[in-house]
């Protein structure tokens, strides 16, 4: 893209046709349209990544989704373009994750029950391969719930978003030499509960 | 292997594990710890953890498949609507048990905002001053109360290129191409529903209906509930349930109007009566430009021979002048371009204004903005489509744009005086707060009259207490 968007002129390009930036700049002026397209494009990964943040259910992942959306409208005009507008998103959604009191109780039930039932009932010896990959990823997620916060959010955003550490001390609003640090610990921690859960 | 250096530290090896895989040039401390990795089992088998762990994550999704992400989507919007609205109710002016005193005050705001408008700023008339009246002082006290936004569903059929422009109580999608399906829920009498393109619009309240447009011009409507009113090609045309209205002119589209199909009806903001060759220069010439106190767009140079032939204005019920343009005066003098659509509803705006129809100046003022894709156009039809809102009574919804103007446009050079309207506005509501900083920003306007009429507000707000 494209053009820089001119808030109230609204005629120039479809909201698809715009850049992330200039739908946020869009937003500053109350554009539903544009939060929709935001929306479009944005959603399903912000899903994903509140889904493997906070392992809450359904409607509590939809609580979120929504809430994280509502917050863009209000914190759009602080968006200063320094960071994508992806990592800017990931950064709101994380942030209502934290103070999602609800979910995180949901979170950490969810966690020591999946925990305690992987512990109970290893794979015997399923001859597909496909099923120990998904007990082992399922055994990851429940691991990577069980993690401090901090260090669930540093881990998600890069091992499991894929952000650059700048990226996600952008997010977390952090320093980059932190985020290293605390992707360490989020290893040593995962590695220590994995083993914990094994048989 | 042999450990030729000591060991990076962990969080360092993370950093050129995910540093190595970024896709960028790896840095040079980075490239050091690369070359140690390779050689360091411990380091390599801290490496590998992580690209396993990696690899394992990425699997991580969403136990099941997103089945109401549409239905979020709408509750989504729904909601930042709905708290738009709630928004503007919290801040009425008359609220709880201190009604009894806020009448009288309201009724003082009311005429010192009458006070200010009576002079405040007026787009001169051509040929007479102040013929912009004020409007008196009951009407702008005769705000309507907020309304609960009920907005109408659309439906993009594929291809289609829309845009919601604005909400409740006038809420208006611009449609360039391809069709919508549009149900719109029973509205209040304040409240409006249109869909616009570049010659027409159409307006409907308790209606479903399919619409479509062909480059930017309409082309078809097919009621399918309700009835639906079209304006456009110089008519007003209600459609009913069950009716398709088709736009006679979709075979000539992209050729200029011609001046002898201008109906003698009068023509409907927005309709497809464009000026003929020579009158919208014309009509810019009747123009007071010099005491107008914006800066016209750049209009097409009028011909020497192009008499000002109509100073009626555009809309007005009088014929127009095409069919007296002659052949021979056709043939000797090049036509000028015609006067493009946003050109013409600013025009609209502007004479509705002096004529003191300012709901009408307003809705072409926002056709201005709907159409144009000149920012400076934009600038301008937006500051007066929030002056007429404003002399119309509509003090929540001109609050809102020139809030929204002032948001878009910090250096305006019409800052100040929108700053001063939206204070009057805000005392207006009960907000003196807000009315106070707008009044003191305004006082760093260069316009003697701009800072008086602060002056003037803060005054009034030191009166209130």
């Amino acid at each position: 893209m494209r053009r820089g968007v001119v808030p109230l002129h609204r005629v120039q390009g479809t909201p698809m046709e715009m850049s992330d930036e200039a739908l946020v700049a869009a937003c500053v002026v109350g554009e539903t349209a544009a939060l929709g397209a935001l929306y479009d494009r944005h959603a399903d990964g912000v899903r994903r990544f509140l889904a493997r943040l906070s392992g809450t259910d359904d409607r509590d992942l939809d609580d979120l989704v929504q809430a994280t959306f509502e917050t863009v409208v209000r914190a759009a005009r602080g968006f200063d373009g320094r960071s994508s507008v992806r990592t800017w998103l990931l950064g709101i959604a994380n942030n209502t994750a934290r103070h999602h009191v609800r979910g995180e109780l949901r979170r950490k039930r969810l966690a020591m029950t999946v925990t305690a039932e992987a512990a109970a009932s290893p794979p015997a010896g399923d001859p597909s391969g496909d099923v120990i990959d998904r007990e082992q990823v399922g055994r990851l997620h429940d691991a990577v719930l069980a993690l401090p916060p901090k260090l669930r959010e540093a881990f998600v955003l890069v091992y499991l978003e894929g952000l650059s550490g700048a990226e996600a001390a952008r997010a977390l609003a952090a320093r980059e030499g932190a985020i290293w640090k605390r992707l360490h610990e989020a290893r040593a921690k995962l590695r220590a509960l994995l083993e914990g859960a094994r048989p | 292997m042999m450990e030729h250096r000591p060991c990076p530290s962990p969080a360092d090896v993370e950093r050129a594990y995910w540093s190595a895989g970024a896709g960028a040039p790896v840095a040079e401390r980075d490239r050091g710890i690369l070359a140690h990795v390779e050689e360091c089992d411990r380091c390599t088998a801290a490496w590998r953890d992580i690209a396993r762990l990696a690899e394992l994550g990425r699997r991580i999704e969403p136990a099941r498949p997103w089945e109401r992400r549409e239905e979020l989507r709408t509750t989504l919007l729904s909601s930042l609507d709905q708290a738009r609205t709630d928004r503007a109710a919290v801040r009425s002016p008359i609220v709880g048990r201190r009604w009894w005193w806020a009448a009288p005050l309201a009724a003082a705001a009311a005429a010192a905002a009458a006070a200010m408008w009576l002079a405040w700023p007026a787009p001169p008339a051509p040929g007479a001053s102040h013929a912009l009246g004020a409007p008196p002082a009951a009407d702008s006290s005769h705000a309507p109360p907020p309304s609960v936004a009920r907005r109408a569903m659309v439906l993009e059929h594929p291809g289609a290129r829309a845009l919601a422009v604005s909400d409740q109580p006038d809420e208006v999608v611009r449609l360039v191409e391809g069709s919508l399906t549009i149900s719109v829920p029973a509205l209040a009498a304040t409240e409006q529903f249109r869909v616009i393109t570049s010659d027409g619009e159409l307006v409907a309240s308790g209606a479903a209906f399919d619409v479509t447009a062909r480059e930017d011009r309409l082309a078809a409507v097919r009621v399918l509930q309700g009835q639906v009113k079209i304006l456009a090609a110089g008519a007003t045309t209600t459609v009913q349930r069950g009716e398709t209205w088709r736009s006679s002119t979709q075979l000539t589209v992209l050729a200029p109007p011609r001046a002898a199909t201008a109906p003698a009806a009068p023509a409907p903001a927005g309709s497809t009566t464009a000026p003929p060759p020579g009158t919208g220069s014309a009509h810019a010439s009747t123009l007071p430009t010099r005491e107008l106190p914006f800066d016209l767009p750049p209009a097409p140079t009028p011909p020497p021979a192009s008499p000002p032939t109509s100073p009626t204005p555009t809309g007005a019920a009088a014929p127009p002048p095409a069919p007296v343009e002659p052949a021979d005066s056709a043939a000797a003098l090049p036509p000028p371009p015609p006067r493009s659509m946003a050109q013409q509803a600013l025009d609209d705006g502007w004479t509705a204004l002096r004529a003191g129809d300012f709901a009408r100046a307003a809705a072409a003022f926002e056709r201005a903005v709907a159409v144009t894709g000149d920012p400076h156009l934009v600038e301008d039809a937006t500051f007066w489509r929030g002056i007429a809102l404003a002399r119309a009574g509509e003090v929540g919804t001109a609050a809102h744009v020139l809030t929204a103007f002032l948001t878009a446009y910090p250096r305006s050079p019409r800052g100040g005086e929108a700053r001063v309207v939206l204070g009057w506005l805000l005392f207006e509501r009960g907000d003196r707060a807000d009315a106070k900083v707008q009044f003191e920003a305004a006082l760093q306007d260069t316009a003697p009259r701009v800072r008086g009429g602060a002056r003037a507000g803060l005054a009034a707000i030191a009166n209130a207490r």
